[in-house]
């Protein structure tokens, strides 16, 4: 094992983080030992390696990520135990191989926003502009959600653009295009194999999606409790996606859902903020990413 | 005092990150006695690992616990003879202020919530002669403890897991109460004491005492006579990890709802 020291960089935000850490990765001959999180969308990737190569790999994953953003951290000669603590192993790991389905992966494209709704209309965008598969859906701090995609690299572009404009109207957004993004990262990032789409559109009674995202409990009960009674809609999921927020879906016919949602929107904005959308015609990745079982209702 | 089974701690944090037995990494044996803790917090991973790099590299201490509580803090405490925790626990904070000052971690936060929110990035605390309850909150010895007695129950709540050690070592020598877990969200935590109603009302007192003279004081609370249910939330054993049956204080059956 060539040198012991330890660098990290700790990024606020996944969009930011994933392009620091590739760029760490390529800039100088550092193993990536892990990447962590503490909550709140703060991301760190620790990488072992020599002294000087470490600084260097730092160095550029901050420049990369964002001075602004990225916290560095060098320990050229970590304490004893430390490495131990943290959960390295003082034998270089073989890099674990990519997943054999990432082998067609040229690109990955990260779109970062607040809220559940905002993410769900970012996601079905990015599938419906460009022939990309959705890989990651996830909750990652207080009230943002990442959204990834993986395909050809002009694919991954349209689909980030797309993202970005649909999510745009509703939250703060954050993105990234990794066009090549190095081998080691990938396995790190716990992305989930893609959702098997099957590309119809068929379907007579292809549903609607209504998501009503509340902010506390008291509203979102209001909220699901008239929606469920104002049309015929299904519920779906009920979940938590924000230290506060709740988010409510259900499915239906799409004037159904268009009625429910607005009725529940009233009601539950009476008690506390709300946020709201109505995907007309949800692609079958989405709802598969969502884990809602398939278009026919 | 078992003090030397601080040499072989395993722990199991919460989120299942198994932390290697401290004298894995070559570090030297913890002389039988000492029993000193201290306790540096920060907000962000790198603070704390870097703190906790200067603490193990300034003195003789060992790693007692370094924990990720969630929402983004991260505790880092370590155990040993009173000179050289004190030492340790000086040069840890010192080096998580210099990382936390950017602001970079909690930057992030402070936006989520809307602008006014003062986070003291990095808090620190040292206890020279802990009580068998804060060995039992920091690595979940439970033999430590008296069996839990009496049936009033009372928690006190304060501002960031420092100063819930401080008062939970309070609240554990001012009164005759047993230790029956911790709860909460981070930053603020809740630390749950029975014993007779007398002896809890003292320990509360206590308790919300020091907390508030280190200004992190929330508030206290104390159920003279629970209901069963309360009761049956709490753990037969304390453990080292946050209780998830109680939300905030709360009984289960007022808890949040969480699906998948």
């Amino acid at each position: 094992m060539a040198g012991g020291a330890i660098g990290s960089i700790e990024v606020d935000g996944y969009a930011p983080f994933l392009q620091g850490a590739d760029a760490m990765l390529k800039a100088a001959n550092v193993q990536p030992v892990k990447v962590d999180s503490p909550g709140v969308a703060l991301m760190s990737l620790y990488v072992q390696g020599d002294v000087g190569a470490v600084r260097m790999a730092v160095e550029t994953g901050v420049a990369a990520a964002g001075a602004n953003r990225a916290l560095p951290l060098v320990i050229a000669n970590p304490g004893p135990g430390l490495a131990a603590t943290l959960g390295f192993s003082s034998a270089p790991a073989a890099p674990s191989p990519a997943p054999a389905w990432s082998s067609s992966w040229l690109a990955i494209g990260a779109v970062q926003v607040e809220g559940a709704v905002a993410a769900i209309e970012a996601t079905d965008a990015m599938v419906k502009a460009a022939n990309v598969v959705p890989i990651k859906f996830q909750w990652i701090g207080l009230v943002w959600h990442v959204v990834c995609v993986t395909g050809e690299i002009g694919a991954v572009r349209v689909a980030v653009d797309a993202g970005v404009a649909a999510a745009q109207r509703v939250s703060p957004v954050l993105s990234c295009l990794l066009a090549n993004p190095h081998p080691d990262l990938v396995p790190l990032l716990g992305f989930s194999p893609p959702a098997p789409s099957n590309g119809e559109v068929g379907g007579r009674r292809r549903s609607s999606l209504g998501v009503l995202e509340t902010r506390g409990l008291a509203a979102s009960s209001e909220g699901t409790d008239a929606m469920l009674k104002s049309a015929r809609v299904t519920p779906v999921r009920y979940l938590r996606c924000g230290l506060a927020w709740l988010a409510s879906m259900v499915t239906g016919e799409v004037g159904a859902v268009t009625a429910a949602i607005g009725a529940g929107s009233a009601a539950a904005s009476r008690v506390a903020e709300v946020k709201s959308c109505v995907i007309a015609s949800p692609s079958p990745a989405l709802l598969s990413m969502l884990g809602i079982g398939g278009s026919n209702g | 005092m078992d003090s030397a089974d601080g040499l072989s701690n395993v722990m199991v944090s919460t989120d299942g990150n198994k932390l290697a037995p401290a004298g894995a990494g070559g570090s030297l044996r913890l002389r039988s006695g000492g029993a000193s803790i201290g306790v540096v917090e920060s907000m962000g991973l790198s603070p704390a690992v870097e703190a906790l790099d200067a603490m193990l590299k300034a003195a003789n201490v060992e790693v007692l616990r370094f924990e990720k509580l969630g929402l983004g803090w991260v505790i880092a405490c370590i155990i040993g003879d009173v000179g050289s925790v004190t030492a340790a626990v000086e040069a840890g904070r010192a080096a998580a202020e210099r990382l936390a000052k950017s602001g970079v971690t909690t930057a992030g936060v402070t936006k989520a919530m809307g602008g006014a929110l003062d986070i003291v990035p990095v808090t620190s605390c040292l206890l020279a002669s802990p009580s068998p309850a804060v060995l039992t909150l920091l690595r979940g010895a439970e033999d430590e403890q008296p069996a839990p007695s009496g049936g009033a129950i009372g928690y006190v709540e304060t501002m960031g897991f420092a100063a819930a050690v401080q008062a939970l070592d309070a609240m554990a020598k001012g009164a005759a109460v047993s230790f029956r877990g911790y709860s909460g969200t981070p930053p603020k935590f809740v630390l749950w004491i029975q014993g007779d109603v007398a002896a809890v009302r003292q320990a509360l007192q206590q308790g919300a005492e020091v907390a508030d003279r280190i200004g992190k004081a929330l508030g206290s609370c104390l159920l003279a006579r629970p209901h069963l249910e309360t009761m049956e939330n709490l753990p037969a054993k304390p453990t080292a990890a946050p209780l998830t049956s109680l939300v905030g204080g709360m009984p289960r059956h007022i808890k949040l709802l969480t699906a998948g």
